[in-house]
């Protein structure tokens, strides 16, 4: 009987200090003590728990998703342990298993904001603005400062505002989860979507730093560097204004030459053409080679 | 007090019948495609969307406005349009019009569809090759022009 107890208390002390690893995101040592905790005490449903977190945290989905599927099978019923399972369906592609996954978890627990963040996200990721939009205020109804549905409607409010960060949820998330890493995230886009590529430039590099295992942060500091790279001065207009800049250059270069044909010796004609073709291939092929070379 | 969670937010959207996409064919697609093709290639790349979108219900118009935008030019061309543009523009103002009418419609389509454009941008979202339906619709719209073309002169 003593012997129980004292084999209950040294798993919750694992399990504790495991997941107060976890929190502070020091994953090598809490995967140390979860090894030591598994080895002692294998059916803990919560060691496996954090052990397949640690691997979807480190980008290892293969491991996690067996670990999930393993934790599932002997308790179906594992809040974290469906959440987890819905992240990783939906990083597999496997879509609508992973809203299946939500919508269970949004029927059994109808006041949890982070169900209703993560289906909006889902939703999001498949371009249904609308619902992804009613999600995340069903969300915030229910946690009026949830961070994950406060991301979500900021998100939002950036696809849908053309003039880019004036978000009151982007504000209100940076107000109330200074530290939340998605408050960063937030800001980089918004920074990004208003133009201000350098800033949003430092903010990703300093939020890859303290994760340096995220793909997701590498490929968006690649692309604002690339973005920011000086051999893509010239093609400022577009970075700048998009589409509408790429429409009024053609326009402008089309009716140029055809006015040109009558009025430029032909020497010139010819150079200007040249130009204005060496622009266009640049303008599609650099920034490509670009991402690639950074 | 506790509130329902309404119910139509838990009906499925992403249904394996139903799931057509998850991103849509990029701008430059329909911009390329647009110029190259004109107002009808362009529809055709916006219609593609639409239906990716499963709003082919809302959208339907732009084939509509894209049919408009080619039939009404040309037969203006061929009822004294082009002695007109010939005699104020120059001869080879025709194929200038052509792509100014194209990009306009790239651009009308861009602000139809910037919402979801925009959301794919922000999420890193990769856009399925238009290589395909890109060369299909080019091909197809100039050789309706073709006809047309044949029908009105």
């Amino acid at each position: 009987m003593s012997g129980d107890s004292s084999g209950s208390r040294e798993l919750a002390a694992i399990e504790h200090e495991a997941r107060a690893l976890v929190e502070r995101r020091r994953y090598s040592q809490a995967q140390i003590a979860l090894s030591r905790g598994l080895k002692d005490f294998p059916e803990s449903i919560e060691l496996q728990y954090l052990a397949a977190f640690i691997d979807y945290a480190s980008e290892r989905p293969e491991q996690a998703m067996q670990g999930v599927r393993t934790l599932l099978s002997q308790a179906p019923q594992h809040y974290g342990a469906r959440t987890l399972h819905a992240h990783l369906l939906e990083g597999a592609k496997e879509l609508p298993e992973a809203e299946r996954v939500w919508i269970d978890l949004l029927r059994e627990y109808p006041q949890r904001a982070d169900c209703f963040a993560g289906y909006g996200e889902l939703m999001l990721k498949t371009l249904n603005l609308e619902k992804a939009r009613r999600l995340a205020e069903e969300g915030l109804r229910q946690s009026p400062d949830h961070a994950g549905c406060l991301y979500l409607a900021a998100m939002i409010d950036l696809i849908r505002n053309r003039s880019g960060a004036e978000s009151q949820h982007l504000q209100r998330m940076l107000r109330e989860h200074p530290e939340h890493a998605r408050s960063a995230l937030a800001l980089v886009i918004a920074l990004a979507a208003k133009g201000n590529d350098r800033g949003a430039l430092r903010i990703a590099q300093e939020l890859l730093r303290n994760q340096p295992d995220s793909q997701h942060l590498l490929t968006l500091v690649r692309n604002l560097k690339a973005r920011t790279h000086w051999t893509m001065l010239p093609l400022y207009p577009m970075r700048r204004w998009g589409w509408t800049a790429a429409i009024a250059i053609t326009l402008l270069a089309i009716v140029g030459l055809s006015v040109g044909e009558r009025v430029l010796p032909a020497p010139v004609l010819d150079a200007l053409t040249w130009i204005w073709l060496g622009y266009v291939i640049y303008s599609w092929v650099w920034p490509r080679l670009l991402r690639r070379y950074l | 007090m506790e509130m329902e969670t309404p119910d139509d937010l838990l009906q499925p959207t992403l249904g394996h019948g139903g799931s057509r996409a998850a991103s849509i064919y990029s701008a430059q697609t329909g911009y390329i495609v647009s110029f190259l093709g004109g107002p009808l290639a362009g529809a055709t790349i916006a219609l593609a969307n639409a239906y990716r979108l499963k709003r082919l219900g809302r959208d339907w118009p732009l084939g509509l406005l894209a049919i408009a935008a080619t039939v009404g030019p040309m037969w203006w061309w061929f009822r004294g349009g082009a002695q007109w543009v010939a005699a104020h523009a120059g001869s080879d103002s025709r194929e200038v019009a052509f792509r100014a009418l194209g990009l306009g419609f790239f651009a009308l389509v861009y602000g139809w569809h910037r919402q979801y454009y925009r959301n794919m941008t922000f999420f890193g979202l990769t856009p399925p090759s238009g290589w395909i339906i890109g060369i299909a619709a080019v091909v197809a719209s100039i050789a309706v022009d073709v006809g047309l073309a044949a029908v009105l002169s």
